[in-house]
């Protein structure tokens, strides 16, 4: 087996006597993963929707990546925005970019430079030079 | 797990009991004297009986000798295991005259003959079936007739004479009735094994052991979650990560999207891990789906484990997304952890999904 996916992290930490025992059971499950070479990824939930959001655990330093997907509003609409943060294998991109799911599966759209507030939590666009996808009742004006 | 037999651990007794063996790197040295100590309902009586069953099936005489239980409950048990104890001794030395009015008049105190009746009855006991496995239940009715921890370590170490001269391997069963840091039968003894049982705030209780000693033997040290199950103890041994290496490439993959590869620099490495941190509806699932489907179109294999939805409704929305789970769950290169769901992640220990989540990665 070369992938194994744990959906998500929160739940299995529910099964934990102690915080601190999740991470050291996760410690050894994903150092015994790693030695067979298999790509894992977890999934973590955070509290809140925007803002300050919270974490359960911390577990970003046994990540060798980190992923951070998050809100923003743009247009007057709900965006998805995704970031790396982390890599302990290859220098990633510092940029964000925005994140879309619909019918056709999941897009990602070119590095969007506007945001500000990033390291808060919660990115506002300032300005946007046509970077992001266009908005839903902007692209159903253009099918009708 | 497999160990390579070495010099060493060639004359390894295997205790029986599944997974205990793998933490003991193969078993017990036979013809030693052994502790397992354990509070009340932590597994000690199943694991001794397991023990002579075993060394039946081996051709080995068992003798189980009980101050405390009697044999009504010592087949109790063996029958709710679906064993049968056919072939064992059972030896049962609950003092019969207890009520008997001749010991209250004694001038001695009731005791002083007591324990030597107790050690001269265990001898006697063994002399007569002459056993290879002997297990002795439990120890705290010798403790208490010894009334002071010299004349109790000299009644063990007696038997443990004993013991030795007849090449017996024997168990004694101690419930740590005794005041805690009690420790003399640890130093006499060849080795030690711990059993607990942990209640917890919710869900079921766990149970732990954990090797003490080991006289010139090396072993997996460390708690070890088990399990009473029928049939006997399940150890489930501690994942040891350094334990397991393989070799692979260590090439990047792709994750299925040229953006998200750009964006991690260069795809995912096998042989790391990938957190992806979000808030609830944000897309976490679905870009881990996404992974996984471009290493499934490679042809490789993986390995889902869902606990927050059903496997049905992650079906159904990832076919609304354009990605298809269930043409890789029928050719069998996608295997999804039904069985592990929250209900058993609420009833099971942490290690007990390890070994869970291993089994299920191994056997694809």
């Amino acid at each position: 087996m070369e992938v194994v996916v744990i959906d998500s992290l929160n739940a299995y930490l529910h099964a934990m006597p102690s915080d601190n025992y999740l991470v050291l059971q996760m410690h050894e499950l994903v150092s015994y993963l790693a030695q067979q070479g298999v790509v894992t990824l977890m999934t973590l939930g955070q509290h809140g929707v925007m803002g300050n959001l919270r974490l359960d655990v911390d577990i970003s330093y046994l990540a060798d990546t980190v992923v951070m997907l998050r809100f923003f509003e743009a247009e007057g609409e709900v965006r998805k925005s995704i970031a790396v943060i982390k890599t302990r294998t290859s220098d990633h991109e510092r940029s964000i970019r925005e994140f879309k799911i619909d019918r056709d599966g999941v897009s990602i759209g070119a590095p969007v430079l506007g945001f500000t507030g990033i390291l808060s939590g919660q990115p506002v666009l300032t300005s946007s030079t046509g970077e992001l996808f266009a908005s839903r009742s902007s692209a159903e004006a253009d099918g009708a | 797990m497999q160990y390579r037999s070495t010099a060493a651990s060639e004359s390894r007794l295997a205790t029986g009991t599944s997974g205990l063996d793998d933490v003991l790197r193969g078993g017990i040295t036979s013809q030693r004297l052994y502790l397992i100590e354990g509070t009340l309902g932590s597994g000690k009586t199943t694991l001794a009986l397991k023990f002579l069953i075993d060394g039946r099936e081996v051709g080995d005489r068992g003798l189980y000798i009980t101050l405390s239980e009697i044999v009504d409950e010592l087949t109790a048990v063996a029958y709710s295991h679906n064993w049968s104890l056919e072939g064992i001794e059972l030896f049962e030395m609950v003092a019969e005259d207890e009520f008997n009015s001749e010991h209250e008049q004694s001038l001695l105190h009731p005791s002083e003959m007591e324990l030597g009746e107790t050690v001269r009855g265990i001898i006697e006991q063994v002399e007569r079936t002459d056993p290879v496995r002997v297990v002795l239940d439990s120890l705290s009715e010798l403790r208490l007739l010894s009334q002071n921890p010299l004349r109790y370590r000299r009644q063990i170490l007696a038997l443990k004479h004993f013991f030795a001269r007849r090449n017996c391997t024997v168990l004694m069963l101690d419930d740590r009735t005794s005041a805690p840091g009690d420790l003399q039968l640890h130093s006499i003894t060849h080795g030690v094994i711990s059993l607990e049982q942990l209640a917890n705030d919710f869900g079921s209780e766990r149970r732990r052991l954990r090797v003490i000693k080991l006289r010139g033997l090396k072993y997996h040290g460390g708690y070890h979650d088990f399990t009473i199950e029928t049939g006997g103890l399940v150890v489930y041994p501690r994942l040891i990560a350094a334990d397991h290496h393989r070799e692979y490439s260590s090439e990047p993959v792709t994750t299925g999207l040229a953006e998200l590869d750009a964006l991690l620099g260069a795809g995912l490495f096998p042989g790391t891990n990938a957190l992806l941190v979000g808030p609830a509806g944000v897309g976490k699932t679905t870009t881990a789906i996404l992974c996984m489907i471009a290493a499934l179109e490679r042809g490789q294999k993986a390995v889902y484990f869902l606990f927050d939805e059903r496997i049905s409704t992650l079906m159904i929305r990832s076919k609304a997304l354009g990605m298809d789970l269930e043409r890789h769950i029928h050719n069998g290169a996608l295997k999804t952890a039904r069985s592990i769901r929250r209900n058993f992640l609420r009833e099971s220990s942490p290690a007990q999904c390890a070994v869970r989540w291993k089994k299920v990665a191994w056997k694809s």
